[in-house]
């Protein structure tokens, strides 16, 4: 599904930074001039471009992936991680602060909300590490042949966005921008309870309390999880086929009394082979070969 | 905006003259109590259509304030207009009463009350924002200048940003 904008009718351009202090956020709109409203909509056509061009995808977006550093990613605005931006995108009459740019180390990101002539609108959003002002360095600039230090601050725009959100979903650049800036790893490690509670009713003859224990301190079980949980992997699994194949991949599951039983060493690897990470083939008949995949598409036949 | 909201007094005041000052430099002094406020109030109004300042509002109810013009005339232009003039202590008096005047309207967002805006038919409104449940919303009521006789809840319109707080829908 393609970003659901008109992009060559822009018809007006906001722009903004998201501060945040004592762990308490808050976005403030800017007052810009036309020729930085031209800048962030080139920027936001970059954006565009560049997703495009990403050969796969849009894939959905799954917290337990290894992404590069330029994916075509998605997430429906429904989804609870995107849901911050989600508010940002709906917020009306955003408060406006001539000062945010005061305090740089405030910034954790800037974004830009733009509405086209049948009034959709989008929010790009990027991470502020190169926006951050550059004053520290000094700046020289040529005015009628001269070299002359600039004192005043400087902002740097970036080329893109890190993700865009449109009426649907929240089409994902950088993987690592939206993470960062949506604090999803905090996100991940609360929503383990959540998540257990769901996995608990779609697989119910799993032991999850040990899981639940070690996912709460351990980031890449919590990712797991939350993976798992999205994508609905739990559901239908058969109890027999997930024993066999754990132990097909050498993670001890036990079953006691009726229900499969997972160790803290091995919590890992349960939640790998439900997360379809662990995986063999019989190629050379006799020597089973079993895999471990760190990112994995679906192939629908 | 203050400033332009109160130029009327001082065409009154031209008109009526007054006894310290010297008619000439009075009528200079009017003039330019005048034009400047306004042609700075004009100027502001071009530099944000050159500049496309331009804001998307959502307007979730809104104040009709005509009624103040009459509270502003009773209040403003009728006291001060029928101050006698007759010595440097009556001119230093109106001045400093003007003076605490015009900061009342500034502090309280007053600027609305403006002739000018009446002449050419524009009304203002001051607009309260939704009150969803959105954290980021904005809370705070803005001023729109406007042709509109009614603006419809939940209307979103895009004005021109003349100040933080005061928009103009042309």
């Amino acid at each position: 599904m393609s970003i659901d904008f008109d992009f060559d009718s822009i018809t007006s351009t906001e722009f903004g930074v998201g501060l945040e202090e004592n762990r308490q956020r808050a976005f403030f709109v800017m007052n810009t001039d036309a020729e930085t409203k031209k800048e962030l909509g080139r920027m936001l056509v970059d954006t565009k471009v560049s997703l495009e061009n990403v050969s796969a995808g849009p894939a959905l977006y799954s917290p337990a992936e290894k992404y590069s550093d330029r994916e075509n990613l998605y997430l429906p605005v429904a989804d609870e991680m995107v849901a911050q931006f989600v508010d940002l995108h709906t917020a009306s009459n955003l408060p406006t602060n001539d000062e945010a740019l005061e305090d740089k180390d405030k910034i954790f990101c800037y974004f830009a909300r733009f509405t086209d002539g049948s009034n959709r609108q989008v929010t790009a959003i990027r991470r502020a590490s190169q926006f951050k002002s550059i004053g520290r360095r000094r700046v020289v600039w040529v005015i009628d042949d001269t070299l002359t230090v600039v004192d005043s601050p400087l902002f740097k725009l970036d080329h893109d966005f890190d993700f865009i959100l449109d009426a649907n979903r929240v089409h994902i650049l950088r993987p690592r921008g939206l993470e960062f800036i949506g604090r999803l790893q905090e996100q991940i490690l609360a929503a383990v309870s959540r998540n257990i509670s769901v996995l608990a009713a779609e697989a119910s003859y799993v032991d999850w309390q040990s899981i639940a224990d070690y996912a709460s301190s351990h980031t890449r079980a919590a990712r797991y999880l939350a993976s798992v949980r999205s994508a609905g992997w739990a559901r239908n699994v058969d109890r027999r086929a997930l024993v066999r194949l754990c132990r097909d991949n050498g993670v001890d599951a036990r079953v006691v009394s009726g229900r499969v039983s997972i160790d803290d060493s091995d919590v890992i690897g349960f939640l790998e082979v439900l997360d379809r990470r662990r995986y063999g083939i019989a190629l050379v008949a006799g020597t089973p070969e079993n895999f471990r995949a760190t990112s994995r598409r679906q192939v629908n036949r | 905006m203050v400033l332009s909201s109160i130029s009327p007094l001082f065409i009154l005041w031209a008109i009526k003259g007054n006894a310290v000052i010297p008619e000439c430099l009075f009528l200079i002094f009017c003039a330019l109590m005048v034009a400047v406020p306004n042609a700075v109030l004009a100027a502001r109004v071009w530099i944000a259509i050159r500049r496309d300042d331009r804001r998307n509002l959502t307007v979730s109810g809104y104040d009709d304030h005509r009624a103040h013009v009459i509270a502003y005339l009773f209040s403003l232009l009728l006291p001060f207009y029928r101050q006698e003039l007759e010595s440097w202590r009556d001119l230093t008096s109106m001045i400093v009463a003007l003076a605490f005047i015009v900061f009342l309207f500034w502090h309280l967002h007053l600027h609305y009350i403006n002739l000018i805006f009446a002449i050419f038919n524009f009304r203002v409104f001051t607009i309260h924002p939704p009150g969803d449940e959105n954290p980021y919303t904005g809370r705070e009521s803005l001023v729109l200048i406007t042709r509109r006789s009614h603006i419809p809840e939940g209307e979103q319109l895009t004005a021109l940003r003349l100040t933080n707080t005061l928009y103009l829908e042309n």
